[in-house]
C-alpha cells in the first residue's frame, strides 16, 4: 500500500463504508460455513486444498505485482476469494499440485494478464478450474462421498447415465453426496449467501434468474427440478460466481442470468458432461463486455435519438 | 400522509441514516452577531464584486458596499452597522479576492416588528417590475448553493408555468432550511408569494423531503389559512432530491433539455432562504445580509445560527464549542458538494467567512483515501441521477480522450458526488467527471468561437 499516493481531499466529503476490501472480506466470510462443512464431510484434506489454493493465489498475485513493479493489492482479499472458490470447485481427491497449477493459471493468465482486479473478463476461479479440467480430466472427474476414498458417481452422473438417483433430497440439501469440495452443502452455501444478502453486497436478481432458468429448462426436458436444483454446482455458481461483479445494469443482469442458464441447462441435458455451471457462467461472462458496449443509457436532458 | 406517488428521479444515493440531522434540527436557531465581519467580494463560484467603501468609513446595516463586476454577482450590503477597518486580499486557489472587514458597533439597530413576520400580506399593489427591481437592489441570490442572481432569473421573457420553492435540503447534516421553515414560515410564504407574482406562474410548489414532515405541515397550515394557491409536496428522502434538474423533473415531469435553463420548460426554482431574503427586502427594506447556517459534525454543540453575511468561520467554530476530533477536515457547504477549507484544524486558523450560499459548516473525520482499481460493480451508473456512466468518463478523461467524454455526455454532469460516494474502490469519479465536464464545455465554446 505504501507506494500509492492518497487522493486529495475533494468533495464528496463522506464516502460509503463499503469498500472493495470489505466486499471481498464479506464474500470470504460467507464461504466459511460451506468450507467447514466440507472439512466435516471430506476430512481434513478439504481444508488442506483450500489452504493450498488460497496461498498459491495470493502468492502468485504478490509475485506478479512485485516483478512488474505494480502496487501490491493482495490486501484487497480478491485473491483469497478466487483461491477459496477455486478449491470449492475441485474434487476433494485432486492432488495438491493440480490445485497449484489451477491457482497460478487463474491469477496470472485469467486475472493479472488482463489487468488485474476488475479488468479480468471471466471469473478467474472458474476459468482455472476449466483449465485443469481440460488438461487433467481424470483428477477432476473422480468424486468420492465422505472421507472414504472410494470413487462414486455424482447425482448428475447418475441422472446422465439414467440410473436411479441413490441420494435423498435431504442428503442433497445437507451435502451428504459426492461432488466438488465446496458445492455439496446447499444448506451452508445458502447460509453464506444470506449473510451476503444481509450485507447487501449481492444482486439477488441474477442468482434467481440463473437458477430459475436452469431449473425450468431441465424440468421441461424431463428432469427432476429438485435434483437439478440441489445437485452439482448450481447453488454455488448461482450464489457466489455469477454474482461476481460484471458491468451490467439490471436488464443486463437478467440477460446474463438467462444466457448462463441456457448454456448450463443445455450442457446438463444434451452434452456428455454431466455438469454445465462452469461453462454457463464463463460463457455469459464473455458476453458482458459486448452487452455493456451496446447498452443504451438515458441521459437527463438528451433526447433519446441523440444518445 | 406520505406522497410517494411522484415520479422521482432514477439513481441517487442514501448517504447517511438521517441521524446526523437530529443533532441540530431540534434546537431553535440562535441569532448571533460577531464583533467583526469579513465580507468576501466573491460570494459564489466565479462571481466577483468591487467594494465602493474605503477604510475608516462608517456604514449602516444594509448600506450598499459593493457593486457587481461579473454577470453572476449581485450587490453586496453591509451586514452590520460599524466601521470599515480594512479591505484586505485573501488568496483563494489561484484567485485573489478582496475582503471587506467591518468592525461592528456595540449597539446594532433593532429590527422593527412588521406585519409580514406574522401574517400573509397583500402584495397586489406591487408590480412585477417593482419586485424584480427589489431583487436587484437587495442582492437576492440563489441561496441553495449555486448563487445565481434572482433578478436575472426572474426577468425571463419565457412563460413560466410553475414556481418551485426548494426546501429539499437533501444533503446530510444540514438542517438550516428545516429550522427556517419552522421558525420563519410567514416570511418564507410571503417571499414565495412575491416570487410567484414576479414570474407570473400558475402554480407554486414548495418541495420538501419526508424527514421535514413537521415543517411541511406548518407551511400547509399557513397556506391554507391565507387561502393561497400554493401546494407543499413531500418527496422521499434521497440524495440529490434537491438538485434543480431532479426536482423539476419530479414536479412537472419534464426534463430540462441539455444546455437550457429551467425557464425553457416553464419552471423556475428558488431556495427557501432566498424567499425569506426576498420578503425581508420587499417588506422591511432589508437587503440580503443574513443567512442561516448549520454548524455540525464533530463539533461540541451542533447548532443552526442566523448570522450576518461575512461572519468569520473561526467565530462560529468557537461559538459552537470547538472541534472534538483532531484528524478532521472543515467543510463549507454540505458534505456531498462542499469545499474543504482545511484539514487538522484546531480552532482558529481558517480564513473563510460565511457567504450567501454557505448552508453549512461541518467538521468531519478525515480519512486517508487511496484509489484502487475499478471492479466493474456498476454502482456509479446506478447512482448517477443524470444517467451518466461515471466510470467510463473517468477512464476517458484520465486517458485524455475528450471526444469520448463528449460522446458520453460528460457536459450533463451535475457534480452531485453520488458516484464518488458509492464507489467501493474509492475512485475520485466526481472530480474527474466535473473536470471532464468543464473541459468539454470549454472545447465546445472554443469550437463555437472558431466558427
Amino acid at each position: 500500500m505504501m507506494n500509492r499516493t492518497p487522493s486529495p481531499v475533494v468533495a464528496p466529503n463522506i464516502r460509503t463504508h463499503k469498500t472493495t476490501q470489505a466486499i471481498m472480506r464479506d464474500v470470504c466470510i460467507a464461504l466459511v460455513p460451506a468450507m467447514l462443512y466440507s472439512m466435516y464431510h471430506f476430512g481434513i484434506r478439504a481444508i488442506f486444498l483450500v489452504l493450498v489454493s488460497v496461498v498459491t493465489c495470493v502468492a502468485s498475485e504478490f509475485l506478479w505485482e512485485k516483478l512488474r513493479g505494480l502496487p501490491i493489492t493482495i490486501d484487497d482479499f480478491s485473491a483469497v476469494v478466487t483461491g477459496m472458490l477455486l478449491a470449492f470447485n475441485m474434487s476433494p481427491q485432486t492432488p495438491a499440485w493440480v490445485v497449484v497449477i489451477a491457482a497460478i493459471f487463474s491469477i496470472i493468465v485469467v486475472k493479472q494478464a488482463f489487468g488485474g482486479l476488475g479488468s479480468n473478463i471471466v471469473n478467474p476461479a472458474l476459468m482455472g478450474r476449466l483449465f485443469v479440467m481440460l488438461v487433467y480430466p481424470s483428477y477432476l472427474m473422480t468424486y468420492v462421498n465422505g472421507v472414504d476414498a472410494v470413487a462414486t458417481t455424482t447425482v448428475l452422473e447418475q441422472v446422465q447415465n439414467q440410473v436411479p438417483v441413490t441420494y435423498s433430497y435431504l442428503d442433497m440439501f445437507i451435502g451428504n453426496i459426492p461432488g466438488a469440495l465446496g458445492e455439496t452443502s446447499k444448506l451452508w452455501l445458502l447460509v453464506g449467501f444470506a449473510y451476503l444478502a444481509y450485507s447487501q453486497e449481492v444482486n439477488f436478481l441474477v442468482s434467481g434468474v440463473y437458477i430459475g432458468t436452469v431449473v425450468v429448462l431441465t424440468t421441461i426436458f424431463g428432469g427432476d427440478p429438485l435434483v437439478n436444483l440441489l445437485s452439482g454446482g448450481l447453488i454455488l455458481g448461482g450464489c457466489f460466481m455469477i454474482t461476481d461483479y460484471t458491468f451490467a445494469s439490471m436488464r443486463g443482469k437478467v440477460f446474463m442470468g438467462v444466457f448462463a442458464g441456457l448454456i448450463t441447462a443445455s450442457i446438463r441435458i444434451f452434452s456428455f458432461y454431466p455438469e454445465g455451471v462452469c461453462f454457463g457462467i464463463v460463457a455469459s461472462n464473455c458476453l458482458m463486455g459486448l452487452l455493456a458496449r451496446f447498452e443504451k443509457h438515458h441521459v437527463y436532458g438528451i433526447p433519446d435519438d441523440e444518445q | 400522509m406520505k406522497h410517494r406517488d411522484f415520479k422521482v428521479f432514477e439513481g441517487g444515493v442514501f448517504p447517511t441514516d438521517g441521524k446526523d440531522k437530529e443533532a441540530s434540527c431540534q434546537k431553535p436557531i440562535i441569532e448571533y452577531v460577531p464583533k467583526v465581519v469579513e465580507i468576501s467580494a466573491c460570494q459564489s463560484g466565479p462571481s466577483l464584486c468591487s467594494f465602493i467603501v474605503s477604510p475608516g468609513d462608517h456604514v449602516d446595516r444594509g448600506q450598499l458596499i459593493a457593486t457587481p463586476v461579473t454577470f453572476t454577482a449581485v450587490k453586496l450590503h453591509a451586514s452590520v452597522s460599524g466601521t470599515v477597518k480594512e479591505i484586505k486580499t485573501i488568496q483563494n486557489g489561484n484567485r485573489e479576492i478582496p475582503v471587506c472587514v467591518i468592525e461592528a458597533d456595540e449597539k446594532q439597530p433593532e429590527r422593527p416588528e412588521l406585519p409580514y413576520l406574522h401574517k400573509i400580506v397583500d402584495i397586489s399593489s406591487y408590480t412585477r417590475e417593482q419586485i424584480i427591481a427589489a431583487m436587484e437592489e437587495g442582492g437576492i441570490t440563489g441561496m441553495g448553493g449555486a448563487g445565481f442572481p434572482a433578478h436575472i432569473k426572474y426577468s425571463t421573457q419565457l412563460p413560466i408555468e410553475t414556481l418551485l420553492i426548494n426546501a429539499s435540503e437533501c444533503e446530510p447534516y444540514l438542517t438550516c432550511d428545516h429550522r427556517m421553515m419552522l421558525e420563519h414560515g410567514y416570511e418564507i410564504i410571503n417571499g414565495a408569494n412575491a416570487f410567484f407574482h414576479a414570474c407570473g406562474a400558475k402554480r407554486c410548489v414548495i418541495c420538501t423531503e419526508e424527514n421535514k414532515e413537521d415543517a411541511a405541515d406548518y407551511l400547509r397550515g399557513i397556506i391554507k389559512a391565507a387561502g393561497l394557491p400554493f401546494e407543499v409536496m413531500v418527496f422521499p428522502h434521497k440524495y440529490p432530491q434537491g438538485g434543480e434538474k431532479q426536482l423539476i423533473k419530479a414536479v412537472i415531469g419534464k426534463e430540462i433539455p441539455s444546455g437550457r435553463l429551467p425557464a425553457d420548460v416553464g419552471a423556475i426554482l428558488s431556495n427557501v432562504q432566498s424567499a425569506k431574503a426576498m420578503a425581508d427586502m420587499l417588506f422591511a427594506g432589508e437587503p440580503s445580509i443574513t443567512r442561516c447556517i448549520t454548524v455540525g459534525g464533530l463539533i461540541d454543540q451542533p447548532q443552526n445560527y442566523l448570522v450576518p453575511i461575512g461572519t468569520p468561520i473561526r467565530e462560529l467554530m468557537k461559538k459552537s464549542g470547538g472541534v472534538t476530533w483532531v484528524k478532521n477536515k472543515i467543510i463549507l457547504g454540505g458534505p456531498m458538494t462542499g469545499t474543504c477549507l482545511g484539514t487538522d484544524i484546531k480552532s482558529d486558523d481558517v480564513t473563510a467567512s460565511v457567504t450567501k450560499v454557505s448552508g453549512g459548516l461541518l467538521v468531519l473525520k478525515r480519512h486517508i483515501i487511496y484509489e484502487s482499481p475499478c471492479i466493474r460493480c456498476y454502482s456509479c451508473v446506478n447512482a448517477c441521477p443524470t444517467g451518466l456512466q461515471p466510470w467510463k468518463i473517468n477512464f476517458a478523461y484520465t486517458h485524455g480522450k475528450l471526444d469520448l467524454c463528449e460522446q458520453l455526455h460528460a457536459t450533463e454532469c451535475i457534480g452531485c458526488g453520488s458516484c464518488s460516494f458509492i464507489c467501493p474502490s474509492r475512485r475520485e469519479l466526481t472530480r474527474s467527471n466535473t473536470a471532464a465536464r468543464d473541459a468539454v464545455r470549454a472545447a465546445i465554446r472554443e469550437r463555437g468561437n472558431k466558427r
